[in-house]
């Protein structure tokens, strides 16, 4: 029996041990990715992992690099006075994986087709264009008549991914090709589909003669997007060598990281922003010394310590590295006598009423601080009654002032790179009804302000009107202005080429990365 | 009764009861709080979007109307879509579920080998120092959590040590075997690809160990107490007594009457490790139906959740006809009736 046993673990032993573990190959990079892609449509699909398939499969008119919106199908462009025609000149030799051309008609197919989806990315042109807005001109010009001026509308069209007519109209079935597209791509980008297995891995096989070039000192053949949900595990595979890239190790684990010698930790601040709306139209909360007494009982220096990711205080309506960010506002800090002053000059000078937070159930980050503003209004008397929602029910709370809770905590991402994505639609009354306008902020200047500002392309004048619109809202205080989560990416030293995107801060330009002693 | 008449008996019986999870999921599925089509449609989408996406999986209909376009699709072989993702649910079974069955089956392996042997030296050890070893090793395993011990496992196996893999059923530069069964180490021994066969259960090892830990040790307690008790009966005095050796007694006597109580354990601790393998699934990046249902759970998808109960259900109703066949092959008084 003994015997037996013992000859039974050497077996195995050596069965484990015989099979040597196949780890990277050279030039391959295997990325830890926290989230699935399941969905690879550019007319429905858009996550942090969506976009970073869609990036390496698809091109786009233009493309963040970095900080910045670079032309990338486009060669040159015009726009007339009031930002409605804009007209795009395209390369003529970027070419789809089948080696037919990238051309006009395939860019107005492509637009038609996510208007007429109406699917998650469409939003930022359906108030602004119509099934006549894309026009070809010829076969490499394209022209957007735009219903309204629109000056921001470059900064949309990093996420007009141009699909390949030919093979949607191969496979259109009854829901505009939507089921073939969500697992097949039809692309021009750098990358090429290899094996795709649902919820487990995604293998993307570079383009050799991809039609731009390869921008880096040279380029990786390949990637996979390897699902990893659990940050420890992303930890433990990074330092082990079987990732390495890893997208969401825990910042209490940074030291790990950076303790180790083959890895960095790359931290930057971002743009995912965090603030408490108040609803200006609510019982308590329409009254603007109230709305100053809340600001000023939040202990913000609390929350850095209190949080599990880095952040940093806001420090007005805008973070202080995004596009439109006026210096010196005056924004409200932690001081309970201030909060007094405010709350004295209410028709509750004493307190004794409760306020509403709302905030998404089990997710501790929301939940924090509306713990700390607790303690802090107890101080006034004012009772803080914490409400966990599910997202859903928060965002259909916010379809009206009658049913918007007093305080309601929000995080936000402006979809691109200009003042407007970030005030428009938490500001501007017309956006009443979204979640990302849960204030129910009106002031007839401020949206007369973010409404010019949208027609005029001259930079200073916008950033004029942009700094008043910010003075006028800082005022009135409709929100607490909280923080933005810094992000954090780790990766092996030996991969080259990475470039910090706010605009996606979790993931990397594949297309820019190569690798160097793997 | 004849065994087979009872077998069909069974599957038979197994209708009514999924009729009844479908049921039971159904209703508990509806009246959980929230809006899964706001959630499926996204925070931007409109009235009219959400109100197609309703009209497109029938959830404008009223909820039986809804319940019987569910079963009736469940007989016909189709088990719904995810609201979500768009994928049939039945595909996404059959894409997820060896992974878990795999795992599963392996924990089970290994517990039953590792806790019915120390469930025997305890028992023949009662008291003494094997047993006390034995009675902590179950207490430990039994008490600490999974998820604890996995990530130290993958930790110190993986990460320190570099002896086995973080995590995955395979390195990702290596192609899974030709689908037969979706088994890796079933499928690589069919393709006689013991290459791939040796780096599967290298994967599979650390994930099966620590999932076996709690069945084990309750495997290794049930078989302890039947031992024993079985120890004070009279036949093991008598056998004694006419001088046949302790181990015979022990292996061919004593452990077949103590192991129908463990095989029930064994039968109960597989239900119980698929429904709970999804933390190790997580940890170990375990492509199963564990991780499955986690994300169709937090995202309200209705159908993929109905369809991991009815299969469940299935697995747990086979596994309990099994359990019963096996019973009588241990012990031949036992009739089918």
């Amino acid at each position: 029996m003994f015997k037996r046993t013992l000859s039974l673990c050497l077996a195995l032993s050596l069965l484990l041990g015989a099979s040597s573990f196949v780890m990277a190959q050279d030039n391959i990079l295997l990325y830890g990715g926290n989230q699935d892609i399941d969905n690879i449509d550019p007319a429905t699909g858009e996550n942090y992992s969506i976009n970073a398939a869609l990036r390496s499969l698809y091109d786009a008119l233009f493309i963040y690099r970095g900080s910045e919106t670079q032309p990338h199908l486009v060669e040159s462009w015009e726009v007339n006075d009031d930002a409605t025609v804009w007209t795009f000149t395209l390369h003529d030799h970027a070419v789809f994986h089948d080696g037919s051309l990238v051309n006009a008609e395939a860019v107005v197919y492509s637009f038609n087709r996510v208007l007429a989806i109406s699917g998650a990315p469409s939003w930022r042109w359906e108030t602004i264009a119509d099934e006549n807005t894309a026009q070809v001109i010829d076969e490499f010009t394209v022209e957007f008549t735009l219903t309204q001026p629109y000056a921001p509308f470059i900064g949309t069209l990093p996420q007009l991914f141009v699909v390949n007519p030919a093979i949607v109209e191969a496979n259109l079935g009854d829901d505009m090709g939507q089921t073939y597209l969500k697992q097949n791509a039809a692309g021009s980008g750098p990358f090429m589909q290899g094996r795709w297995e649902i919820g487990n891995i995604y293998e993307f096989i570079a383009v050799d003669d991809y039609w731009a070039g390869w921008t880096g000192d040279d380029h990786i053949d390949g990637f996979f997007w390897i699902i990893q949900r659990d940050p420890s595990t992303q930890l433990n595979s990074l330092l082990a060598g079987e990732t390495h890239i890893a997208d969401t190790v825990a910042g209490s684990d940074k030291e790990k990281v950076v303790d180790s010698a083959d890895h960095i930790w790359e931290e930057h601040g971002g743009f995912f922003t965090n603030t408490l709306k108040m609803n200006n139209q609510g019982e308590y909360t329409s009254d603007i010394n109230l709305r100053k007494a809340v600001a000023h009982a939040m202990d913000y220096e609390s929350m850095v310590a209190a949080q599990d990711v880095p952040i940093t205080i806001l420090p007005g309506p805008t973070p202080a590295n995004f596009v439109g960010y006026v210096d010196g506002l005056d924004y409200p800090e932690f001081d309970l006598d201030k909060a007094r002053e405010y709350l004295a000059m209410t028709p509750w000078p004493d307190g004794g009423i409760t306020l509403d937070y709302v905030y998404v159930t089990e997710f501790p980050r929301e939940e924090i601080p509306g713990l700390i503003l607790l303690e802090g209004l107890a101080q006034l008397n004012i009772e803080l009654n914490m409400i966990p929602m599910l997202w859903p029910d928060m965002v259909a709370s916010c379809a009206s002032p009658e049913t918007g809770p007093d305080i309601i905590n929000i995080y936000t991402l402006p979809p691109f790179l200009d003042a407007d994505a970030h005030l428009y639609n938490q500001y501007h009354s017309a956006q009443w009804g979204s979640f990302n306008s849960c204030s129910f902020y009106s002031n007839a200047r401020v949206d007369e302000l973010l409404d010019a500002a949208r027609t005029i392309g001259d930079a200073e004048t916008r950033q004029a009107m942009y700094t008043e619109a910010q003075e006028i809202i800082t005022a009135e205080q409709p929100s607490v202005w909280m923080y933005t989560e810094d992000s954090s990416i780790s990766l092996n030293t030996c991969v080259k080429g990475f470039r910090y995107s706010p605009m996606y801060p979790l993931t990397v330009l594949f297309q820019d990365m190569w690798m160097d002693g793997c | 009764m004849n065994i087979r008449f009872y077998i069909l008996r069974r599957v038979v019986l197994i209708i009514p009861t999924l009729i009844g999870l479908s049921l039971l999921t159904f209703a508990i599925a509806r009246i959980v709080p929230g809006d899964p089509v706001g959630l499926a449609a996204g925070p931007r989408a409109t009235e009219e979007i959400k109100e197609a996406l309703r009209r497109e999986f029938g959830l404008d209909q009223p909820l039986p109307v809804q319940y019987i376009d569910y079963i009736s699709g469940l007989f016909q072989g189709d088990w719904g879509q995810s609201l979500y993702t768009r994928r049939e649910v039945l595909g996404d079974l059959r894409a997820f579920w060896p992974a878990t069955l795999e795992l599963t089956t392996a924990a089970v392996i290994i517990a039953t080998l590792l806790g019915v042997p120390a469930g025997v030296i305890s028992a023949m050890y009662r008291n003494r120092l094997p047993d006390h070893v034995a009675r902590v090793l179950s207490l430990f395993f039994v008490s600490f959590p999974s998820f604890w011990l996995a990530m130290i496992f993958q930790t110190w196996f993986g990460r320190d040590l570099g002896m086995l893999p973080i995590g995955k059923r395979l390195p990702v530069l290596v192609a899974p075997p030709q689908a037969t069964t979706g088994l890796f180490l079933v499928d690589s021994l069919i393709q006689l690809d013991f290459a791939t066969f040796a780096v599967s259960l290298r994967h599979l090892f650390i994930p099966a160990l620590v999932l076996s830990f709690g069945a084990f040790a309750s495997i290794t307690r049930i078989t302890r107490a039947s031992m024993v008790e079985a120890l004070e009966k009279d036949f093991v005095r008598m056998e004694r007594a006419i001088g046949i050796p302790y181990r015979v007694i022990i292996f061919k006597y004593v452990l077949r009457n103590a192991l129908i109580a463990t095989v029930t354990v064994v039968s109960l601790n597989f239900g119980w490790l698929m429904a709970g393998a999804i933390l190790i699934e997580t940890i170990f990046d375990w492509p199963g139906l564990g991780l499955y249902a986690v994300e169709a759970s937090l995202s309200l998808d209705f159908q993929p959740i109905m369809g991991i109960a009815v299969l469940y259900g299935i697995v747990f109703s086979v596994v309990n006809i099994l359990t019963d066949i096996v019973y009588g092959i241990l012990d031949p008084r036992i009739r089918y009736g």
